[in-house]
């Protein structure tokens, strides 16, 4: 069969010149396809890998674009809080702002005092003009609601003749003060110290466990001593020790002389009665004198307190609220003198019945607010500060089992309390800049309409004084969070910033991977349509010449 | 010296004359069939006459010449290597463009690269508009959250993808169809060319046994078996036939060549035999109404069945049992999706079947000599001994492939008889007669079984079975592969929304009072998107040595069989009895929960809903978490006109026959939301602020970012289990695919029709390479090249003018010797 293997027929060659005129034509095809599409390659199957991230360039453009409308549309809304704010801060035609009232305010501390009324009526004018602007909107939603946007955050609280009592946000008074702001403070009956305590309660171990407290001091002799104590636990005993050393010559520092070196050993046992409402405190306490070298035993002194606390009722036999202390004590002193006893003489005081007032009485005293109440309303304020509408301006929006990864989103919630305050001070004062203005316009306005003259009966004097620096910082902090939003929208407007070179950059990889380069594509179309006229060219050839065009 | 004659030399020349003649008419035959189609160049058989023999006067000096050359036959110049490497190759050609323009069809319907191009620059279609989706909610989540308006616009966005996707699968069913009358139309030419080949066989045999060649008629035969190759890869062999004494002729075999030429359950079924050719047919159902209209099956084996509409059964598919469902994964795949292909016996051009070879029928197999054929006794025995071995035979069904045929065996037990007739035992002999067979996946290969390969495979969505027949099934991806993806899609991406749109509720069992010993209550309220309560369960528990069961609850009959309070039972037991106690509390174990107070999948399925107004609104879980999922509370269901959640279908529950999964074909947007009853929470707490976001954030957590595991629906590869809705699967089951929804259709769908287009394009490319270098191989020794035929033709004129010129010699030489010889004188 070898002779065979040269053999080319006509019909061979035409078969071989008709399958590669039809590759050559489209090939030729294709590079014009490209041309006009603009495009390397027109279905997943030319390129699939290419195809393949195509679409997720594609894509991630996409959301770069969607992050951007985010991004501006929560610019405008920030822009929109700013301005409001800005206006709350720096007034309008009709308004002098914080920022003027703070000018203003030094009215207050005016020996005429004369123009104290009118600006207690320009600080009620003024607090209804902050609150207007805290309930700005911004496409259809309030701007400073958090997460609440579709309702009314601020409203004021009415009474029944329809005076403004109280500024609500979202329904909850902004003066609800934080239900451990007196946590520590409260009054309470010291069983160990015998006494009912005030807010700066000792403690109750012994504390601290180390001091040592150094002293010099002229005498009225005229001589320079000097005096130092030490205290330290040993164990559950607490010594202390006192010397002193008098300087016998000014000049000689060395001539000195130690008159006494006294210790005392404090021990408090606590014993269990076997009833809650009953205790019992032993407390020893031993004095030693080692002024002569050895430390020598003086007196011990046993004091012994048995409490027994009651509910305190009311003449409807209902808890008050207070606890009664009832404390018996005794005291056993033992003497000795040479590590001798000289005997113990024991004393007996009178029972003692004391009235501890409860922490909620006190809070209430204090906040005119129960404190379940506040327990109740700061845990739903708290609740709404924390609220959060967050969006995607690429960030790399992720969720955890809790939600949304506050890092990879942007919150754009903003909460009105956060820019005018909420919450009370330890004097029961407001923190909110609308309701400490009208506190202090409510001092103003009881100022003598003629004179200008604070009110007697309510310390109003002192009360502006007070009123007065803290609106001044209240302001001082509506201008920070001022500030502060304008940083968030800097922030986002360099974000903005930021997604325009993501997009460019994501655009020229697309363009990179799925756009054709002109040049190289006009090039391999030319060098296809050439290729495509030489086989045209051939095929008038193929069929031109064989043996039988030479036969005669 | 020998005789001499005088008129010798003008038969040499006139034989001369002849062959050269002979020659020039196929020349000329050659030249005229050179564009003829499988036309085979001719040639002459020239011999050189020679007149010898026994000569009782031939002398030791006798000088004898041949006598002239003489043309015996025309031949045909063909290599059958060369046939058999080219219609190997013309198989694979046929199968790869088959299967290359099924992958074009499918792409043009699943191809969004330069697709859905907008003036933006923007391409794609789903992708595009699942782009817009997100948009949409990004637009929701950013400022749209508490206002309609946007939901709205979500809800537009949503509803463009529930049609797209109804539309992908619906143009993926019309490509199914189209591609199941391309397969018909395929088998229905191979059946033409197989019976055109039967009857060129018949032709030519008569012609061979009459001594002819009939080359013209093998010509075309060659033509058809090459046709033949494309659509099935075929061994062709040419056996001799006994015809009688010392004449035999050529007879055609064609048989299969199957994917597997190990597998001779599978290869080497015969085509044609001679005078015999088989038929291929398509054993599927045919749809077809009766005459009042009602939707009929069809069977291959005859059987007839019409669904009953009243059980829910539609006219689409038939059960293992061979019940009507509509439930595609229920299905029986040979009974309607596997499009098995059978081939029938061979039979000749009257109708009539081959006779069995005798070496295969009447083939005894066994034999039982009577001990004494003179005892009937004895013959009974041995009769018996022959009937139980017969039915034995039976039974163990022996191979029933012979030599490429498939046959059915009978075995029955015959009395032996010895040369006086009479019966001396009994023997099994097998009769045999000739069957259909169905030719797997394994047995094809070519256009046709490329074409079924469209029609059935499912790449990863196959079952164990198809993977146990083909061992690639699972790799292999036809139109069913792309629509069940699509299904997959569709429904993870709806049942994720539907589940992501509702209110959190989990069982607060920190607020029971553990030491009342007994009762506790629970009051289990599901709420819509209004935040209204809509159903309210007061659930009892239980509480055994501080675990919590659930008491009895309305409905609960499979946790609970008696339906009584599991509180009352307890009561009963005694409680110093610790085995009484322990038996107790086994008995209860199902009702236990567990320590995270989560619902296990039963008690979740038994607990909700319970009867009444939960079944109707069909609340069950379709994700795997203790969320509740209400139907009435949903954004997709599986028909546009309700509520439904695409509850998972079980085959044990009746009432979820008339609720498929939701599928690409069937999703849409829930009646509910498309009327605005409905709308996509903003927030799982019912008391959320008016803008929370936080739940719409998951939702563009869900389709942005969150990539989910796409689980098939159907049998799992790993545990054999048939799952019916993808949550159903357990988190150990096979996994298609992890990515969010865009890359699950681009890069996994569309990724994988690329990757498989790619592939077999490249391959096509290859085999048509080769397949036309074979081509121009082939027709280097038998086709017709005008250059050689002209040599030739030089070649015989030259010849024939030397035999005229012969003639004309011995004319000249014999007109000197008759008329100018031996005038001397005159």
């Amino acid at each position: 069969m070898s002779v065979f293997s040269f053999r080319t027929t006509t019909n061979g060659v035409l078969r071989n010149y008709r399958s590669n005129l039809s590759k050559s034509y489209s090939r030729l095809n294709t590079c014009m396809t490209r041309i006009q599409t603009q495009r390397k390659f027109n279905s997943y199957a030319e390129d699939p890998s290419a195809a393949s991230r195509g679409f997720q360039i594609r894509r991630a453009l996409w959301r770069a674009n969607d992050q951007l409308t985010n991004t501006n549309n929560t610019i405008s809304k920030f822009q929109t809080g700013f301005s409001a704010v800005g206006t709350i801060c720096d007034g309008d035609v009709d308004h002098p702002g914080l920022n003027g009232i703070a000018a203003s305010l030094s009215i207050v501390h005016d020996p005429m005092g004369g123009s104290r009324v009118s600006l207690g009526q320009e600080l009620n004018s003024e607090a209804d003009g902050v609150v207007q602007m805290m309930n700005a909107t911004y496409n259809d939603n309030f701007v400073f609601a958090g997460a609440d946007g579709k309702n009314v955050p601020f409203t004021w609280k009415l009474d029944a003749a329809g005076n403004k009592m109280g500024l609500l946000y979202r329904g909850i008074d902004v003066d609800t003060p934080d239900p451990k702001l007196l946590e520590g403070c409260t009054a309470k009956y010291d069983e160990q110290m015998g006494k009912l305590m005030g807010p700066e309660t000792l403690p109750t171990g012994f504390e601290p466990s180390e001091v040592r407290e150094y002293s010099e001091n002229t005498y009225p002799d005229g001589l320079k001593r000097l005096e130092l104590i030490t205290r330290r636990m040993d164990g559950d005993t607490l010594v202390e020790t006192r010397r002193l050393i008098r300087c016998n010559d000014p000049d000689d520092p060395t001539d000195q002389t130690e008159e006494s070196n006294l210790t005392t050993k404090t021990r408090i046992e606590e014993h269990n009665t076997g009833d809650d409402n009953r205790k019992e405190w032993v407390k020893t306490v031993q004095e030693f004198d080692a002024s002569a070298g050895a430390e020598e035993l003086l007196s011990t002194t046993k004091t012994t307190v048995q409490t027994r606390q009651e509910p305190e009722l009311d003449t409807a036999g209902q808890p008050t609220g207070n606890t009664v202390v009832t404390r018996n004590s005794s005291t056993a002193v033992e003497k000795f003198e040479n590590g001798v006893s000289l005997g113990t003489e024991t004393t007996t005081d009178d029972p003692v019945k004391t009235t501890v007032t409860g922490a909620e009485n006190i809070f209430e005293e204090t906040f005119g607010m129960s404190l379940e109440q506040a327990e109740k309303d700061y845990a739903t304020l708290q609740k709404y500060l924390g609220e959060t509408t967050y969006t995607d301006i690429g960030l790399g929006l992720r969720e955890d089992e809790n939600g949304t990864v506050p890092t990879s989103a942007y919150d754009t919630a903003l909460h009105g309390l956060k820019f005018i305050g909420y919450g009370m001070d330890e004097d029961g004062d407001p923190k909110n800049v609308v309701t400490l203005m009208r506190k202090l316009a409510a001092v103003c306005s009881r100022c003598d309409p003629e004179t200008g003259t604070f009110a007697k009966e309510n310390n109003d004097e002192e009360v502006a004084n007070r009123l007065v620096n803290k609106l001044r910082a209240a302001i001082g902090r509506v201008s920070e969070a001022h500030v502060e939003l304008s940083a968030r929208s800097t922030y986002l407007i360099s974000n903005v910033k930021l997604l325009g070179v993501t997009e460019a950059n994501l655009d020229e990889r697309r363009a990179d991977l799925e756009d054709i380069d002109p040049a190289l594509a006009i090039t391999e179309m030319n060098q296809a349509s050439t290729c495509y006229n030489a086989a045209l060219k051939i095929g008038t050839n193929i069929l031109s010449e064989s043996l039988l065009d030479y036969m005669k | 010296m020998s005789t001499v004659s005088t008129f010798g030399a003008f038969t040499t020349a006139r034989l001369g004359i002849y062959s050269s003649s002979k020659w020039l008419d196929v020349i000329g035959n050659n030249i005229s069939n050179i564009n003829t189609p499988g036309y085979t160049r001719q040639s002459v058989d020239q011999i050189s006459l020679y007149m010898g023999g026994a000569d009782k006067y031939r002398t030791a000096w006798d000088m004898r010449v041949g006598n002239g050359g003489m043309v015996t036959r025309v031949t045909q110049l063909r290599d059958p290597y060369m046939d058999i490497r080219y219609r190997s190759e013309i198989s694979s050609v046929g199968a790869m463009d088959a299967k290359l323009n099924g992958l074009k069809q499918i792409a043009n319907i699943l191809d969004e690269v330069a697709a859905g191009e907008d003036e933006d620059g923007n391409l794609g279609v789903l992708e595009l508009q699942f782009n817009d989706l997100i948009s949409q909610v990004q637009r929701l989540v950013d400022e749209g959250a508490g206002d309609d308006t946007f939901d709205t616009n979500v809800r537009t966005s949503a509803a463009s993808i529930c049609t797209l996707f109804n539309s992908y699968a619906s143009r993926l069913t019309e490509l199914y169809d189209n591609m199941e009358q391309g397969l018909s139309n395929d088998v229905k030419r191979v059946n033409e060319i197989l019976v055109q080949i039967r009857e060129l066989s018949d032709s030519i045999h008569k012609s061979n046994i009459y001594g002819g060649d009939a080359l013209e008629q093998k010509d075309e035969r060659n033509l058809l078996i090459d046709e033949l190759a494309e659509y099935v890869r075929i061994d062709v062999k040419y056996e001799l036939e006994d015809l009688g004494p010392g004449q035999q002729v050529e007879k055609l075999v064609i048989s299969l060549s199957g994917n597997d030429l190990n597998d001779s359950s599978t290869n080497q079924m015969v085509l044609v035999d001679g005078n015999y050719c088989a038929q291929l047919a398509i054993d599927h159902p045919v749809r077809a109404t009766d005459g009042d209209g009602n939707e009929l099956f069809f069977m291959a084996d005859g059987k007839t069945l019409t669904p009953d509409p009243d059980k829910g059964e539609r006219a689409a598919y038939m059960n293992s049992e061979g019940l009507a469902t509509d439930n595609v994964y229920l299905a029986r795949r040979e009974y309607n999706e596997g499009y098995g292909v059978v081939l029938s016996t061979l039979r000749d051009r009257w109708n009539r079947t081959q006779d069995v070879d005798a070496e295969v029928q009447d083939k005894v197999m066994e034999e039982h000599e009577a001990a004494d054929p003179t005892d009937p006794a004895e013959l009974k025995k041995a009769q018996d001994a022959a009937k139980a071995a017969a039915e034995k035979l039976q039974a163990d069904a022996p191979t029933d492939i012979i030599d490429g045929k498939a046959y059915k065996f009978e075995y029955t037990a015959e009395a032996m008889k010895d040369g006086d007739g009479r019966v001396v035992g009994y023997q099994v002999v097998r009769t045999a007669s000739f069957k259909t067979q169905e030719l797997t996946d394994n047995a094809l290969y070519g256009a046709i079984q490329s074409r079924r390969e469209l029609l059935t495979e499912q790449g990863e969505y196959c079952t164990l079975e198809q993977l146990a027949v083909d061992k690639n099934a699972n790799t292999k991806r036809g139109i069913p592969y792309y629509q069940k993806a699509l299904d997959t899609l569709a429904n993870q991406f709806a049942a994720t929304l539907n589940q992501a749109n509702q209110y959190s509720r989990t069982l607060d069992i920190q607020k029971v009072s553990a030491d009342q010993d007994i009762y506790v209550n629970d009051v289990f309220q599901l709420k819509n998107a209004a935040g209204n309560v809509q159903e309210e369960y007061k659930l009892d528990y239980l509480v055994i040595d501080g675990a919590y069961y659930f008491d009895a609850v309305a409905g609960c009959t499979t946790l609970n069989q008696t339906g009584d309070q599991m509180s009352t039972a307890w009561a009963a037991v005694d409680k110093s009895d610790p085995i009484a106690v322990e038996n107790f509390k086994k008995q209860i174990e199902g009702l236990k929960i567990s320590a995270d107070g989560k619902l296990t999948k039963l008690q979740k399925e038994h607990l909700l809903p319970t009867e009444g107004v939960g079944m109707d609104h069909g609340i069950h879980l379709n994700v795997p978490t203790d969320k509740v999922c209400l139907a009435s509370n949903v954004l997709f269901s599986n028909h546009g006109s309700k509520d439904s959640t695409g509850v998972p279908y079980d085959p044990d529950d009746p009432t979820t026959a008339d609720n498929p999964p939701i599928t690409a074909a069937s999703i849409s947007i829930s009646k509910s939301w498309s009327e605005g009853s409905v709308r996509i929470i903003q927030s799982t707490d019912p008391d959320h602020p008016s803008t929370d976001n936080s739940n719409l954030r998951h939702i563009l957590h869900l389709l942005q970012v969150n990539e989910f595991e796409f689980r098939p629906m159907g049998s799992d590869l790993e545990s054999g289990e048939d799952y019916h809705d993808p949550a159903d699967r357990p988190a150990t089951s096979s996994v298609t695919y992890k990515g969010t929804f865009q890359k699950m259709f681009t890069d996994n769908i569309c990724g994988h029709l690329a990757s498989d287009f790619d592939s077999t394009d490249t391959m096509l490319n290859n085999y048509m390479t080769a397949a036309d270098e074979l081509y121009v191989d082939r027709d280097a020794v038998m086709g017709v090249d005008l250059n050689d035929e002209t040599m030739n033709m030089m070649q015989v004129q030259k010849s024939l003018t030397a035999a005229y010129r012969l003639m004309t010699v011995i004319d000249d030489m014999l007109d000197r010797l008759i008329n100018n010889t031996g005038r001397v004188g005159l």
